[in-house]
């Protein structure tokens, strides 16, 4: 019986090591911006210097630094947002962030995600309940 | 207000929820007069499409009256008969202005789901799942409409609401077929399943033109049904010899343009399907194509596959040899609704298309779990039930 524990132990012990070694690890998309297009022209987004024009867009400046330039054919203008901060958490939010400033720009509405009552939680809904909890702020932007 | 809700794999029950509000300005809310089945929710009862929580409000077909409208919504007004795509859409994203509603950007509230499982996030839809929004579903006595002048359109009036409900999803999806298979005159089209996706997509293209069209199923009353209403001949997917009798047909080309309206549960032979059905539960593939594989496999050369059914992930058994070596083009989407409705209310006005008969069981929305049962076993000649959630209307007491 000691043995099992001791070696429940020692896996333990050696999962918390690799999930610390793993987050210590610089993130695979490092420095890499967040990037979207809005489908609204180029010329109405930015003003004469460049400088984004929309509040929308403004308020995003506040999390890094941000490029607009002319997207290909008729999809608008691309916005990439180099965060100044690196973290799972700050990168979450900033993507957030500017999926609703798309929203907002395209649509003067922003659509958060869904929050219904749920009537009845199970073991098999948790994963369920996180996906969802991730759904605005995860993703592949 | 009273809800059909999803509770559980294959549980439905009808309680009470809250009553929706208007959320955002360009919101409208309905009062339901009808709503529908359809197959693709029985993907979600039987847990395929694993995005539901307990508690859902299930439906996406719908017509009914407008009794609230937020502040923007300029083309709508309490009292009006509206009709509402099942796809939510802004209306001003660069998909929703090249009339790709489905795939709007806007209109998913949950993109992170789709975009990990499918690479990008189509639009949102009412009823169908957290994965396409999560949405509280039209099998209510009230539904949000999100983007309502986008999404919903008047009906005429001298059109029923047993005819428009079908414009909300079943006949646009079927529209859609034969618009992507670009179906016209001197075209043979086939088209598998006569669900009523498939009656609308057989219409569409009879309408549109098509030289002949073929509708196969193994169902005797639906296709005895679709014959009763649309210029087509059928055949019946076990009794006939189907590629025999397409090359007969077309003197050994083959149809031009096939169309899918089967979906993710599809049965086939007896072989085919039980492996399909134990690699769909060993989850070694989410979806079993046996009618995808026959309108490839029996496509003329160069032609035309359009997929209507739905279809949730990953499909074993896919015959990307045939596609290829035969040159064939493959097309697909959710329903663009909002780019066929209006012209689907002015044939429906004009008697040219007829949907009312698709509705072969109307009853009261406490009886919901019994109508999904007989339309999920097919029973008694069930194509689809239709829910009144205002209790019998005065169509239905006319009858």
């Amino acid at each position: 019986m000691k043995v099992v524990g001791a070696a429940g132990v020692a896996a333990g012990v050696t999962a918390a090591a690799w999930w610390a070694r793993k987050q210590a690890r610089p993130r695979p998309d490092h420095g890499a911006p967040l990037a979207l297009t809005v489908h609204r022209p180029y010329q109405e987004l930015v003003d004469d210097d460049g400088a984004p024009r929309p509040e929308e867009l403004r308020s995003l400046s506040g999390r890094g630094r941000l490029e607009l330039t002319p997207a290909p054919g008729t999809f608008g203008t691309e916005v990439r947002l180099y965060p100044d901060q690196d973290c799972t958490t700050c990168r979450s939010e900033d993507r957030q962030a500017l999926r609703a400033a798309k929203q907002l720009l395209e649509t003067g509405a922003t659509m958060p995600p869904d929050s219904p009552v749920t009537r009845r939680r199970t073991v098999t809904s948790i994963p369920l309940e996180i996906a969802i909890r991730r759904a605005g702020a995860g993703g592949r932007l | 207000m009273r809800a059909l809700q999803w509770v559980g794999v294959n549980r439905l029950e009808v309680g009470t929820v809250p009553d929706p509000a208007i959320e955002h300005d360009q919101d409208v809310i309905v009062r339901v007069g009808r709503t529908v089945t359809c197959g693709s929710d029985l993907h979600l009862l039987g847990g395929y499409i694993p995005f539901m929580r307990s508690g859902d409000v299930l439906g996406h077909e719908f017509v009914g009256e407008v009794v609230e409208t937020g502040s923007a919504v300029r083309e709508h007004s309490v009292g009006d008969r509206v009709v509402v795509s099942s796809f939510i859409a802004c209306g001003r994203c660069w998909y929703c202005e090249h009339e790709l509603y489905s795939l709007c950007d806007n209109g998913n509230r949950n993109p992170a789901i789709t975009e990990q499982l499918w690479g990008s996030a189509p639009g949102g839809c009412f009823g169908y799942s957290h994965a396409m929004g999560g949405y509280a579903g039209s099998h209510a006595e009230y539904v949000r409409v999100p983007f309502a002048d986008v999404g919903a359109f008047r009906v005429p009036d001298d059109v029923s609401d047993a005819r428009a409900l079908f414009a909300s999803d079943s006949a646009a999806t079927g529209w859609m077929g034969a618009d992507l298979g670009d179906v016209g005159p001197g075209d043979t089209v086939a088209i598998w399943g006569a669900g009523a996706v498939g009656q609308m997509a057989a219409a569409a293209a009879a309408i549109r033109g098509a030289e002949r069209v073929v509708v196969i199923d193994r169902l005797d009353e639906r296709l005895a049904m679709v014959r009763a209403h649309v210029p087509c001949e059928t055949l019946h997917e076990q009794r006939d010899d189907v590629g025999q009798a397409l090359l007969e047909m077309t003197a050994g080309r083959g149809p031009d343009v096939c169309i899918e309206a089967v979906g993710m549960e599809a049965s086939g032979g007896p072989v085919e399907d039980a492996v399909d059905r134990v690699k769909q539960q060993l989850r070694l593939q989410t979806d079993r194509p046996s009618a995808v594989r026959r309108a490839i496999y029996h496509c003329r050369k160069g032609g035309t596959v359009v997929v209507l059914g739905v279809f949730a992930a990953l499909t074993d058994g896919f015959p990307l040899g045939a596609l290829m070596n035969k040159g064939l083009t493959l097309r697909s989407a959710q329903m663009h609704g909002q780019r066929y409705i209006p012209r689907l209310l002015d044939l429906m006005s004009r008697g040219e298309l007829v949907t009312e008969h698709l509705g072969t069981h109307v009853m009261s929305l406490e009886d919901g779990p019994r109508g999904y049962e007989m339309f999920k076993e097919k029973a008694d000649g069930c194509v689809r039930a239709v829910f009144l959630p205002g209790g019998l209307d005065t169509e239905t007491a006319a009858v």
